[in-house]
């Protein structure tokens, strides 16, 4: 018998949470990772998939992990520059020596499967390819699986710029939206006493939908978010109509995964470590909303509190 | 904190399928029925490999539009027949689609970079169908489905995966019915890489021969269309099977081997049980991974033969008989899963002489009359990403 829940609502502490290149420039030294992924602990996986296990062994410094913690990734585009590697090699070399190591990096799920194999993690894990929405989707299949098993999750999201993604960004080509890279992790969930944790806030509500649905989100709301920090296409404002009732910060995705570095920031402006003012408000806020809006016209808001809020 | 509102059952009401063994559920039940491999020569694009490998290859007759994206156009035809059964007006319903997928738009990727390195740029149209979302979104447009929409990959067991997170859209309340599969083309792509693993039989798959070298890949789509029991009884939909449980772990052993004791694939399936609330007792088959490679064989009938001890179910594998179609298998495998509890009877496995006594559980080799009433289908991944569905009867 299946328990039907409305996912809308919820409760998942984050305990950590670091980021990685365009979009981490708001956070503290401590929470960047760097792009160029370096340490003998990530060596033997792709790019992506060592920034990933660096960025989620920072997000859950000093938490005691469990064999049941699962990872929960998104990325648009996976792993290119291994795809990129073993495309352009295959079609070089007329199909004769095709590289083993760059084919399994290829796939999508090597950065999940990656940080799950360097941290034990051996609960759910599961990656979400679905653009600019990727980390929405990972955010919230995270919940429900928090909601059923009580474990800790990594959540994150990831992508990368490589050599011939870079020229057809160059050349205009539609597909990928900016030409930058990076992403970020949180890790939250678990069982422990929130009231124990040093920074850190909390997931109160996660929608995901339509942009059509996006004012009935706002509409009927009594304790608006102090802010909503949106990353989409220009003017969201239009599809609101009278709604949030609250100010909206605007920036355009840096990269696919803007969504996961934008809550990085959010989270951060909670914690008190990054200044409100990076997004326009004078005081430190309780109450912040991530909103994600895609050009395909898919939609997806987070609800963030601090933990004295 | 949220409160929990009611509990019910999901049900699959529609079903939709096109493989090696043809379109539809019919078709699919008689080749399951006779035990026949659709696997043959390589045929869809040229390669050095052709010749040498064994596929199963989706028949061109049902391809509409062959300047479509392969991997679309399959789960078009998959996508068309599960709503087509559920007799569901896509247009008067908030329905959500969730796409698993390995390799999405891949063979357009292969072609953008084949371009650029002969200087010719990139095709934008090939590009753009490089996100595997790509092929989410343009379905859920020409089906007019209004709800979310997700895509996921989590290598070979994604269709199944699929599956989970469509259960979990409904629970959370966010549609009124979920269209929720798995679709992979062939490519040169996962062609030569599964064969630079040394992970490709020549001969085809025999999955737990003695002699087993390895898979045969396919290609194929197939999606069902989830409910919650009360909202498919009113609207008198058929219901074909319920989706009861599922349980979801990771190895975390190796980036594409097995744990081989079978550990992660042993806890999935403890997980599908709890989450079904019931127990091995009750299994009256697993649908094996059954990939055919020397490490997953023994390593899934290690971990069948401890989870069931002495009074091992009924166990086969389909892989012989479409292929290995990569993200669209968990999902295929759910529907044969489905015919196997709603028609009554349990698939063999095809290509499988001498059963490999290190494999610890030995499986149907020929397609039995059956009156199963419930069932895992066990669906492994790259990355050690393991996905067990349990499906009932819904007499049961």
């Amino acid at each position: 018998m299946a328990t039907i829940v409305r996912a809308v609502e919820c409760d998942f502490p984050v305990f950590g949470y670091a980021a990685s290149g365009a979009g981490a420039e708001g956070l503290v030294r401590d929470r960047v990772v760097s792009l160029l992924p370096v340490g003998s602990g990530a060596r033997g996986g792709g790019r992506l998939p060592r920034v990933a296990y660096q960025l989620a062994q920072r997000a859950s410094k000093g938490h005691t992990l469990r064999g049941g913690t699962g990872v929960v990734f998104g990325t648009a585009f996976g792993c290119l520059t291994e795809t990129e590697s073993f495309v352009s090699h295959m079609i070089r070399e007329r199909e004769a020596t095709p590289k083993p190591r760059a084919f399994s990096s290829s796939v999508h799920n090597a950065i999940a499967s990656f940080v799950a194999l360097k941290l034990n993690a051996r609960g759910e894990c599961q990656t979400f390819v679905h653009g600019e929405l990727s980390f929405a989707q990972a955010l919230f299949a995270a919940v429900l699986a928090h909601r059923r098993s009580g474990e800790s999750y990594w959540v994150g999201a990831l992508d990368e710029l490589p050599a011939h993604t870079f020229r057809a960004l160059e050349q205009g080509v539609r597909g990928t939206s900016a030409a930058h890279e990076g992403g970020a992790v949180l890790f939250g969930g678990g069982s422990e006493d929130v009231s124990e944790a040093v920074a850190g806030s909390r997931l109160v509500r996660i929608e995901l939908g339509r942009t059509q649905d996006v004012p009935a989100w706002f509409a009927g709301s009594d304790a608006k978010p102090e802010l909503v920090l949106h990353a989409g296409p220009p003017a969201p404002e239009a599809d609101f109509g009278s709604e949030p009732g609250c100010p909206v910060f605007h920036a355009p995705p840096d990269h696919p995964s803007s969504l996961a570095t934008r809550t990085a920031l959010a989270l951060s402006i909670l914690d008190g470590e990054s200044s409100a003012t990076l997004v326009g408000l004078s005081t430190r806020p309780s109450r912040l909303a991530v909103l994600g809006t895609t050009a395909d016209g898919d939609a997806a808001l987070f609800e963030l509190r601090g933990f004295g809020a | 904190m949220a409160s929990v509102l009611e509990s019910a059952p999901i049900v699959l009401t529609g079903l939709g399928v096109v493989s090696a063994a043809g379109r539809g559920l019919d078709a699919t039940e008689a080749t399951l029925r006779a035990g026949r491999s659709c696997l043959g020569p390589l045929t869809r694009f040229p390669s050095p490999r052709n010749g040498h490998h064994r596929v199963g290859e989706v028949a061109q007759e049902w391809i509409a539009d062959p300047a479509e994206p392969r991997t679309r156009a399959l789960a078009r035809l998959a996508l068309a027949d599960a709503l087509d059964d559920a007799r569901l007006e896509a247009r008067t319903r908030r329905i959500a689609l969730v796409l698993g997928t390995c390799t999405g738009g891949m063979p357009e990727t292969e072609e953008a970079i084949e371009s650029q390195l002969a200087g010719r740029g990139f095709p934008e149209r090939v590009w753009s169908e490089h996100p595997c979302g790509a092929t989410t979104h343009a379905l859920a447009e020409d089906f007019g489905l209004r709800g979310p929409r997700f895509t996921i990959s989590t290598a070979c067991s994604s269709g199944a995966q699929a599956l989970v997170i469509g259960r979990d859209v409904l629970l959370a309340g966010l549609a009124d019915a979920v269209v929720a599969g798995g679709a992979d083309a062939l490519c040169r792509l996962t062609l030569n890489g599964f064969a630079s693993l040394f992970a490709t039989d020549p001969k085809g798959c025999r999955p737990f021969d003695v002699e087993r070298d390895g898979m045969s890949l396919g290609e194929g789509a197939a999606f069902c269309v989830l409910e919650r029991e009360d909202v498919a009884l009113e609207r008198g939909a058929r219901i074909h099977v319920e989706l009861a449980g599922a349980g979801n772990t990771c190895d975390a052993f190796h980036p594409t081997a097995p744990e081989p004791d079978g550990r992660g694939a042993e806890a999935a399936m403890r997980a599908a049980l709890r989450d079904a609330g019931s127990t091995v007792d009750a299994v009256d088959y697993v649908n094996a991974h059954g990939t055919g490679t020397p490490g997953n064989d023994q390593a899934e009938g290690r971990a069948l033969a401890r989870l069931f001890g002495t009074r091992i179910p009924p166990v086969s594998s389909v892989k012989a008989i479409f292929g290995h179609t990569l993200g669209a298998a968990g999902a295929i495998e759910a529907i044969v899963c489905s015919l196997g509890l709603a028609r009554g009877f349990l698939p063999g496995t095809s290509g499988l002489t001498r059963f490999d006594p290190d494999c610890e559980v030995e499986p149907l080799t020929e397609t039995v009359t059956a009156s199963p009433r419930f069932v895992l289908s066990n669906s492994f991944g790259f990355g050690g990403n393991n996905t067990v569905l349990a499906l009932r009867r819904r007499d049961a």
